[in-house]
């Protein structure tokens, strides 16, 4: 980590003219083709059964122009009762339900569900999943075990049919990384029922699946907001399930408690961005590419993780600046690390204030500094 | 009485064909539109000093962001090929072109405005469609639509994704909308855009810019970003996942503005207040005017040479800078 200090504008006023760079130049040949369009279907066997309800009637309409390539396909959402429904590719939907963020990959032979949702949402996240699945639940994937990430895990396990019995016999079985379900036995699982408790834990940096013909990968992310969190990447839709990592509304949740750190958060948002989301390269940036689920918060693209990553960095960056100067918690406080970036993500109240933000980096960082090992 | 049935269907159908015409009395935009930059020159073409924030209704976390703002930031690999922002239409100095997606029947379903070498050409939908949900992701150049008011063509924009105002880190929310006016008159187009960002802005930024029709024009392909952009290693302080920014924006750049014009601090760190001309007698005891000749972009950075400033007295002025 080395903080950038500037004290000459000469590069600033060269810069500011002209980019000089990148190369660029014309492309003689036509427009790429594009996103497939929402509405598009997956390909899957004929006699599979599709339930969709009229109200996602809208999804099925491809409404953007032809011509509009260098857009994005205008993406419609529905509402099914209090949940939210944004087609994000032909197989993949974005459920927004209490604010929270839940992916569902659905085709001939499974539907996937990736992160759930409070509690007092289960009966209409499970009515919205079975609105639009076209199998039944085969699993469910938690990308950490705070408790608004899980609160379904045992109504959306038990609305689905596994593909094995089990002692719980044919729910869908629960994936999560073990440190994960280890995170979960030190606060108390007796709280939660058993079908609730990740019940396929993994324990290597990735678990693979081949569902729906396609690849579906989920990624440990050592030490980010808990040391259980996990990306999903579905490679052939070109969509990655970012989980809270990635939280499009505000800063992202360090828990410390539970072997988090900003170094960790850090180190996952880096790896979306050098491993996973691709822009459409070697066009300009700005239609197309990786989509991104986020924790809350609108779909994204890979200018949304750039910019959200940089915020994260740059006020690690201040704060470590003012660790290696010896500052305390309160002094770094009151030097307004987050500045510039708090009335965009930040909040002064609720469960998760720039202050707390701030104080997780710091207390982040004077851990490493001491050789805390995480 | 004898009618005479031709008549009466011809007269029809040409009554039916004027209020037809009528209805869609729409101005043909379709040309290359070259810019005129001699507005708002500094901020269009060599884009502001570090610290000019002028005539921006900007909240403190939008100056926060900005002071902390380098140029070295667009040298990030993933961002080298980012494009600006709808809004650059207006802020940036690039000509335009505009040309519309016509339905069989020949009206027109959109206009798109392209040109710039370095902004997403921007489609504003004519046909009433509804706006996508907050959900749906954003984009450079957002989801616009379109309908004519007179002659005006009033755009609406949303879905923009987070960017900037200003070339010099301004910063612009995903909460933006933008709204233009477009007006022709004869060879003429005037572009006024407004920005409202609940985020950074506390009031309205409005900008207007002009244009005039030019057919000898060269703008490259219509859609100008039908090009390809390959990022290369450009900056020691943007590669490998670092991300180049001011710590404390220093006090020597932090002080540009005011040191070469005189201009106080309290005008050029922007804010509402800075955007009414009152504010000019509220700042006019602490103006202290340069001595002798100006001498970085007086007059635009196209200056001395007496040719790029249309009509201008470059004497008047005191416009004998040396550009670099």
């Amino acid at each position: 980590m080395k903080p950038i200090r500037e004290s000459h504008p000469g590069p600033w006023l060269r810069a500011m003219t002209t980019r000089v760079g990148a190369t660029v130049m014309l492309w003689g040949a036509g427009l790429s083709a594009g996103l497939p369009l929402a509405g598009q279907a997956a390909e899957q066997p004929p006699d599979t059964p599709v339930a969709v309800a009229p109200s996602l009637q809208l999804l099925a309409q491809p409404m953007a122009g032809d011509q509009a390539t260098w857009q994005l396909p205008a993406e419609y959402s529905s509402s099914i009762g209090p949940v939210s429904v944004l087609q994000v590719r032909p197989d993949i939907y974005m459920l927004t339900v209490a604010g929270v963020n839940v992916a569902v990959e659905t085709g001939w032979q499974a539907t996937v569900v990736i992160g759930t949702a409070p509690a007092e949402t289960c009966d209409a996240l499970i009515a919205a999943v079975k609105t639009i699945a076209q199998a039944p639940i085969r699993y469910v994937v938690d990308t950490n075990v705070r408790a608004d990430r899980i609160g379904c895990n045992a109504s959306l396990a038990q609305a689905g049919h596994g593909f094995v019995r089990t002692p719980l016999g044919f729910a869908a079985p629960v994936i999560a990384q073990q440190n994960a379900l280890m995170e979960l036995i030190r606060s108390g699982p007796q709280s939660y029922a058993a079908a609730a408790i990740p019940s396929e834990v993994f324990t290597l940096p990735v678990r693979n699946m081949y569902l729906n013909d396609q690849a579906i990968q989920i990624f440990w992310m050592p030490a980010a907001q808990t040391d259980g969190d996990s990306m999903t990447m579905f490679r052939r839709s070109d969509v990655v399930v970012a989980g809270d990592i990635m939280d499009e509304l505000g800063f992202p949740v360090i828990d410390l408690a539970h072997g988090g750190s900003i170094q960790g958060e850090l180190a996952a948002l880096n790896r979306l961005l050098d491993e996973f989301a691709v822009s459409v390269s070697p066009k300009w940036q700005g239609a197309g590419g990786t989509l991104i689920i986020p924790g809350r918060g609108q779909l994204c693209t890979q200018t949304d993780v750039l910019n959200y990553r940089d915020m994260v960095t740059v006020i690690r960056d201040r704060v470590a600046d003012l660790v290696a100067h010896g500052a305390s918690l309160d002094q770094v406080q009151k030097s307004e690390p987050a500045r510039g970036y708090d009335v965009r993500y930040g909040a002064n109240s609720g469960k998760w204030t720039t202050s707390d933000f701030v104080a997780a980096i710091y207390q982040s960082l004077m851990a490493e500094k001491r050789g805390v090992k995480k | 009485m004898l009618i005479n049935r031709s008549a009466v269907l011809g007269a029809m159908a040409c009554a039916a064909m004027l209020v037809s015409w009528s209805a869609q009395a729409q101005i043909n935009l379709t040309g290359s539109w070259r810019s005129w930059v001699d507005q708002d020159n500094k901020i269009r073409l060599p884009g502001p000093d570090f610290d000019t924030f002028m005539g921006l209704p900007i909240n403190a976390a939008a100056r926060a962001a900005a002071l902390s703002y380098t140029p070295e930031n667009i040298s990030e690999v993933d961002r080298q090929c980012a494009p600006w922002p709808v809004h650059y239409i207006v802020v940036g100095p690039f000509p335009l072109e505009i040309w519309p997606t016509k339905r069989l029947d020949g009206s027109v379903l959109a206009w798109n405005i392209g040109g710039s070498i370095d902004r997403l050409p921007m489609t504003i939908w004519m046909d009433d469609r509804p706006v996508p949900g907050p959900q749906a992701a954003n984009s450079a150049s957002g989801m616009t639509i379109g309908h004519w008011q007179g002659d005006t063509l009033v755009t609406t924009t949303t879905h923009i994704h987070d960017g900037y105002i200003y070339r010099n880190g301004v910063p612009n929310s995903n909460r933006e909308i933008f709204t233009m006016f477009i007006t022709r008159h004869d060879n003429w187009l005037t572009v006024t855009g407004i920005v409202h960002d609940p985020v950074y802005l506390t009031a309205p930024y409005v900008l207007s810019a002009v244009f005039s029709i030019d057919p000898t024009l060269v703008v490259g392909s219509p859609s100008s970003m039908d090009s390809t952009c390959t990022p290369e290693e450009e900056a020691d302080s943007a590669i490998g996942n670092r991300v180049p920014s001011y710590l404390k924006p220093p006090p020597d750049i932090l002080n540009y503005t005011t040191k070469l014009y005189g201009i106080p601090q309290e005008a050029t760190l922007g804010g509402e207040q800075t955007m009414y001309p009152e504010f000019i007698s509220k700042i006019a005891g602490q103006y202290r005017r340069p001595q002798g000749y100006c001498t970085v972009d007086c007059c635009g950075s196209q200056g001395s040479d007496g040719k790029s400033l249309m009509g201008y007295n470059l004497k008047v002025l005191m416009c004998n800078e040396t550009n670099p």
